[in-house]
């Protein structure tokens, strides 16, 4: 007589569910790729990120370098960074200073220049003076000073003596100077064809002579030829390489968007659903709100309150949740209604059951379903808003967004220079953590309404 | 010679739980110008009986065996094409138990039996016929013009039955036609289908629950019960003897303005897909015997045109 | 509590004294004309104590209506009902009285549809408890004792509390529906259509358990019903309506056998009788087509081929004919 129990309600039929479904079992197990990315993050890279400001901290690696496997396309044209290191002598020592020098050679034969020289000079006493004298193959020479030595310098520290000796080969004062064109420079024929782009293949040598106060020792030395290519996904115009910024900007991402999207569809759910259950003039009123929210344009809204804010993490998320419970308080509250209409809801009253126990019995597991399903839904749209906020930089400085890294890509005119990757792998970032939870969302969906 | 022939009927519903038998191995014969009267509760597989013989059975159903012979051919083995064009509102018709809102509400009444004619293939004078439907189910003429909502549920299925007798079908299937009326109202109507089936020599297959309402029209009777026939026969004589238990039982349930007491089958129907061994109705008959519960009885002819599927006999 | 002398005297052995009582519902109003459907349409009834009142009539007569407004489910647009607990104190029934809620529990109702009257998604035993927790219950040894009682009385196996009201089949809800109302001993049951979803075979066990519980408990129980002879096989007294009045009442017996008003003929007349002898004789139904006059007078004007100018101008009041045999008709 007992049929045999062949739908079991709760959360274990959703979960089976989700899993048996194709496109809910993807999603599932890209979620968890990235939470698992998140964690790799903020356990590995927490210093990191703190850094990500701080453009000293990334001076050694190459500007603007594309994606490392571009190199596989063209080798001779792409190429990464070599750095060599040499044993410091030290030629003379007073009481007063200490002078030593730094011999380097290495061979150049690739059709490009390098991006960028960087000199690393990592000392326990600042250093005095630099000289760099540069000997390129043909024998040709340049000698490269500063007025301001520091232990971290690239070509631009030395533009003035290099923009001498290029404007002294080819007669007129160069039109920029970039790192690319100073780099130019030095790996150029010279005469009026210095900048054209052809290199002196052979051996080149770079002999460092640096003074020191006394008794300073040389810790660290190195030579960086910069390459035009780093990493998984490049780097941008300070160095950050692309990819250590989109593993930084997952926890953040994932963060918020989880966190907006159950505030809002809880808070919205909890609203509509009460809204609808109340009738009268009081689903009225909150009718009257939720429609007057919903309205606002959240774009603009957000932008206005988050420049005036200033907010945090969380508060974002309080804003954003803000503007966003309205259209799911619409969705409970009708599906509030029409359990409203259900004889067993009027059955509790005529037992005598209080309406609030019948919110909770009747109503409530009915919501439920359907907010989860939607949560899920919810975080794309959340992550595309916050990311948008910090694309336009309303978003607090020091934290590590792909949108704040489309903001830089920006403000430093990336598509007009031609540099992709910086624009291009953020900005896939985006939708691609979108798809996991859109999947699983539409297998919570079918589970929740399509079986019916 | 039987104007309607049912011969080892099976229909199955292909369901993710199991194939469920709603109609197995059935037969049946209707004669001309007689009611033939099948009763049974939800569940018995007496409407999927005529959708079957109407060909309307869609997916997951299928008519897996037996033949339908209407007038010594067999209507099963006919092409869609034939069976639409020969038989189907032409030579049987059907009114169902929502058929008062079969009609669209956007088109005047005689639109609608208008474009019925048409799609069947009528000759002759359309307007002429459709006066004379009318007056046939004693509906004015002027209901043609009206729209379905300006009629009342009665009338509606009046102008349904009109709509099905527009091409003069020789057989007329009723699906629980008076169910959904008020009790007035469906007395009426079963006055209007006496006349009809007087006047126009209609063969009527009236299936219903109610087995009072079928004692006031039945010439025959066919006791359905999960899927199968229990007992058929002579309406008046089975009414005055039921054989089968289940019969007997279904009578005592049934309330009769006449009656003081009405009794309850206890128990269950079986499930479709899930027929036990033995006779389907031994979880739940009083006289159920050992072999009732190992063996399913045949139809078995008892005297003159009484069939019954039971042990006990 | 109501002042006694506003309600006037209330013979104790009525349970239910309902007066001139109208409830009339009114659409739009806003952008359109007011459209007002006249559910009840005055109605004097007086239920009496322990007894199994019929209310029998056609949907859209004001049947399920009436049922609704005496335990307080539905506000009379005017009129009063009168509720005589036991004797002594009457309160009239309104749905906005903050009494309501205390005598709630003792006018319960049984729906017409099993399958949307509990939530399928309940267990079996809260759908049992919970009203009892909140009828003041507390142990939960008494409810576990009540629950039982409750589940044998309508013929349900106690072991059925763990499962889920899905897993129930239609007849065994409607028992639990009964249970559930009966856990709370109500003194006033309405049964609203209680087997007209039900199959044949089940018919029987339900009207019978009603009866039996009738019997044994002494609860008043008005069953509401379009099928004539189920009433009649329950009912003590039997009330005909049409278009919300009253038209016909009085002892199940007299009225099913020698009914006076033209629709109660009509209805007895068309009811199906077991009687194949019948199958080729036409039935004698006097009603006329529904028209469109709608009359200030009786209800049953444009239906009632005895109508005379009187029967459009004024409305019959019910007047007792014989002992416990009132109509309300301008023939008599």
């Amino acid at each position: 007589m007992n049929k045999t129990v062949s739908a079991e309600t709760g959360v274990k039929l959703y979960v089976n569910t989700i899993i048996k479904n194709k496109s809910g079992l993807i999603g599932v197990i890209m979620i968890l790729f990235f939470v698992a990315l998140s964690i790799y993050a903020v356990t590995n890279f927490s210093n990191v990120s703190h850094q990500w400001e701080n453009s000293i901290y990334w001076e050694t690696y190459p500007k603007n370098a594309m994606p490392y496997w571009m190199s596989y396309f063209n080798p001779n044209k792409i190429f990464a960074t070599e750095a060599i290191t040499t044993k410091p002598s030290i030629i003379y020592s007073s009481n007063t200073y200490d002078i030593y020098q730094l011999n380097y050679n290495f061979t150049w034969y690739k059709e490009m220049a390098p991006t960028d020289v960087v000199f690393y000079i990592k000392t326990n006493s600042p250093i005095e003076s630099i000289q760099i004298l540069w000997i390129k193959p043909d024998g040709t020479n340049i000698t490269l000073s500063t007025t301001s030595p520091v232990s971290v310098s690239d070509l631009i520290t030395y533009s003035s003596s290099i923009d001498s000796y290029i404007t002294e080969q080819i007669g007129y004062v160069p039109p920029s100077t970039t790192s690319q064109t100073l780099s130019q420079a030095l790996f150029g024929y010279e005469g009026k064809g210095l900048l054209n782009g052809t290199i002196e293949k052979g051996l080149y040598r770079i002999s460092i002579t640096i003074v020191t106060s006394p008794n300073t020792k040389i810790l660290l030395n190195k030579v960086y030829l910069e390459g035009n290519a780093y990493g998984l996904f490049g780097t941008d115009s300070y160095g950050r390489p692309i990819d250590l910024g989109i593993l930084l900007g997952f926890p953040n991402a994932l963060e918020i968007g989880l966190l907006t999207s159950i505030i809002s569809v809880i808070g919205g759910v909890i609203i509509g659903g009460i809204s609808g259950f109340l009738g009268g003039k009081t689903d009225s009123a909150m009718n009257w709100v939720t429609l007057v929210i919903l309205v606002l344009p959240a774009l603009p809204f957000l932008v206005v309150l988050s420049y005036i804010m200033r907010p945090n993490l969380i508060l974002e998320a309080l804003l954003i949740a803000f503007l966003s419970w309205p259209f799911y308080a619409i969705i409970a509250r009708s599906s509030a209604q029409s359990i409203k209409n259900e004889t067993y809801v009027e059955a509790d009253k005529v037992l005598g059951i209080p309406s609030y126990r019948t919110f909770f019995t009747h109503f409530l597991p009915r919501l439920t379903p359907f907010a989860i399903a939607y949560t899920a839904l919810g975080v794309p749209g959340a992550i595309i808003l916050v990311e948008t906020l910090s694309f336009l930089g309303l978003t607090p400085a020091g934290l590590v967004t792909w949108g704040s890294i489309l903001n830089s890509a920006e403000s430093n005119l990336a598509a007009v220079n031609g540099w992709w990757w910086w624009i291009l792998f953020p900005g896939v970032m985006i939708i691609l953590v979108s798809i996991p939870f859109v999947m699983i969302g539409f297998a919570i969906e079918k589970a929740v309404f399509g079986g019916k | 010679m039987p104007i309607l022939t049912i011969k080892n009927l099976s229909i199955h519903f292909y369901t993710p739980k199991g194939v469920r038998k709603a109609v197995d191995r059935v037969d049946l014969e209707l004669n001309k110008g007689e009611v033939v009267g099948i009763a049974g509760e939800s569940g018995s597989g007496k409407s999927t009986l005529a959708l079957g013989i109407m060909r309307l059975i869609n997916y997951p159903g299928k008519i897996v065996s037996g033949e339908i012979y209407f007038n010594e051919e067999n209507i099963l083995k006919m092409s869609e094409d034939d069976f639409n064009k020969k038989i189907r509102w032409k030579k049987i018709a059907m009114i169902f138990q929502g058929s008062m809102n079969g009609f669209t509400p956007v088109f005047k009444i005689g639109d609608q039996i208008r474009e019925v004619m048409e799609i069947h293939g009528y000759n002759g004078d359309y307007d002429k016929r459709i006066k004379e439907l009318l007056n046939m189910v004693e509906l004015d003429e002027s209901v043609a013009n009206k729209y379905p909502h300006e009629l009342s549920g009665g009338m509606r299925q009046r102008a349904f039955i009109a709509m099905a007798l527009a091409l003069n079908p020789e057989i007329l299937i009723c699906d629980e036609p008076t169910t959904a009326l008020d009790v007035i109202t469906q007395a009426k109507i079963l006055n209007l289908l006496k006349k009809l089936k007087k006047e126009l020599n209609l063969s009527i297959i009236f299936i219903t629950h109610d087995l009072a309402l079928l004692s006031e029209i039945s010439d025959k009777l066919y006791i359905m019960y999960a899927g199968a026939i229990m007992e058929r026969g002579d309406s008046l004589q089975i009414y005055k003897n039921p054989k089968h238990p289940y019969t007997q039982l279904l009578m005592e349930a049934i309330a009769d303005i006449n009656k003081d007491y009405i009794k309850g089958i206890p128990g269950f129907m079986p499930d479709l897909a899930n027929l036990p061994n033995g006779c389907r109705f031994s979880n739940r008959c009083p006289f159920a015997m050992d072999i009732c519960k190992k063996k399913e009885p045949e139809l078995k002819r008892l005297d003159g045109d009484r069939y019954v599927s039971c042990w006990l006999y | 509590m109501i002042d006694m002398s506003h309600v006037g005297y209330i013979d104790p052995n009525y349970i239910f004294y309902i007066k001139d009582l109208k409830v009339y519902f009114t659409k739009g109003g806003f952008l359109s004309k007011p459209h007002t459907t006249k559910a009840i349409d005055g109605v004097n009834l007086k239920i009496r104590r322990k007894e199994v009142l019929a209310l029998v009539g056609e949907s859209g007569s004001g049947k399920t209506t009436l049922g609704r407004t005496l335990i307080g489910l539905q506000k009379p647009t005017s009129g009063q009902v009168i509720y005589n607990r036991d004797g002594n104190n009457p309160i009239v029934i309104d749905p906005k009285v903050k009494q309501i809620k205390k005598i709630r529990r003792e006018l319960q109702m049984i729906y017409q549809d099993p399958y949307s009257s509990i939530d399928p998604y309940m267990k079996v035993y809260d759908a049992i408890a919970q009203p009892l927790k909140y009828a003041g219950v507390k142990s939960k040894e008494e409810i576990n004792k009540k629950i039982e009682q409750s589940l044998k009385m309508v013929g349900l196996p106690f072991d059925l509390i763990q499962n889920y009201v899905f897993q129930l089949s239609g007849g065994q809800r409607q028992r639990l529906s009964i249970a559930r109302a009966l856990s709370l001993d109500p003194k006033f049951l309405v049964a609203d259509e209680p087997v007209t979803m039900l199959d044949a075979s089940l018919k029987g066990e339900i009207v019978e358990l009603l009866s039996k519980i009738n019997k044994e408990t002494g609860i008043t129980i008005l069953f509401i019903t379009h099928e004539l002879p189920i009433a009649k096989i329950i009912a003590n007294r039997i009330a005909v309506m049409y278009k919300g009045k009253i038209v016909e009442s009085g002892n199940a017996k007299t009225v099913l056998t020698d009914p006076l008003h033209p629709y109660t003929k009509a209805l007895l007349e068309a009811y199906p009788k077991i009687d194949p002898t019948l199958k080729d004789t036409y039935k004698t139904i006097n009603v006329k087509e529904e028209g469109k006059v709608i009359s200030n007078g009786c209800p049953f004007y444009d239906r009632c081929p005895f109508a005379t100018q009187k029967c459009f101008e004024q409305n019959p009041e019910l007047k007792e004919i014989s002992a416990d045999h009132e109509v309300a008709c301008w023939l008599y």
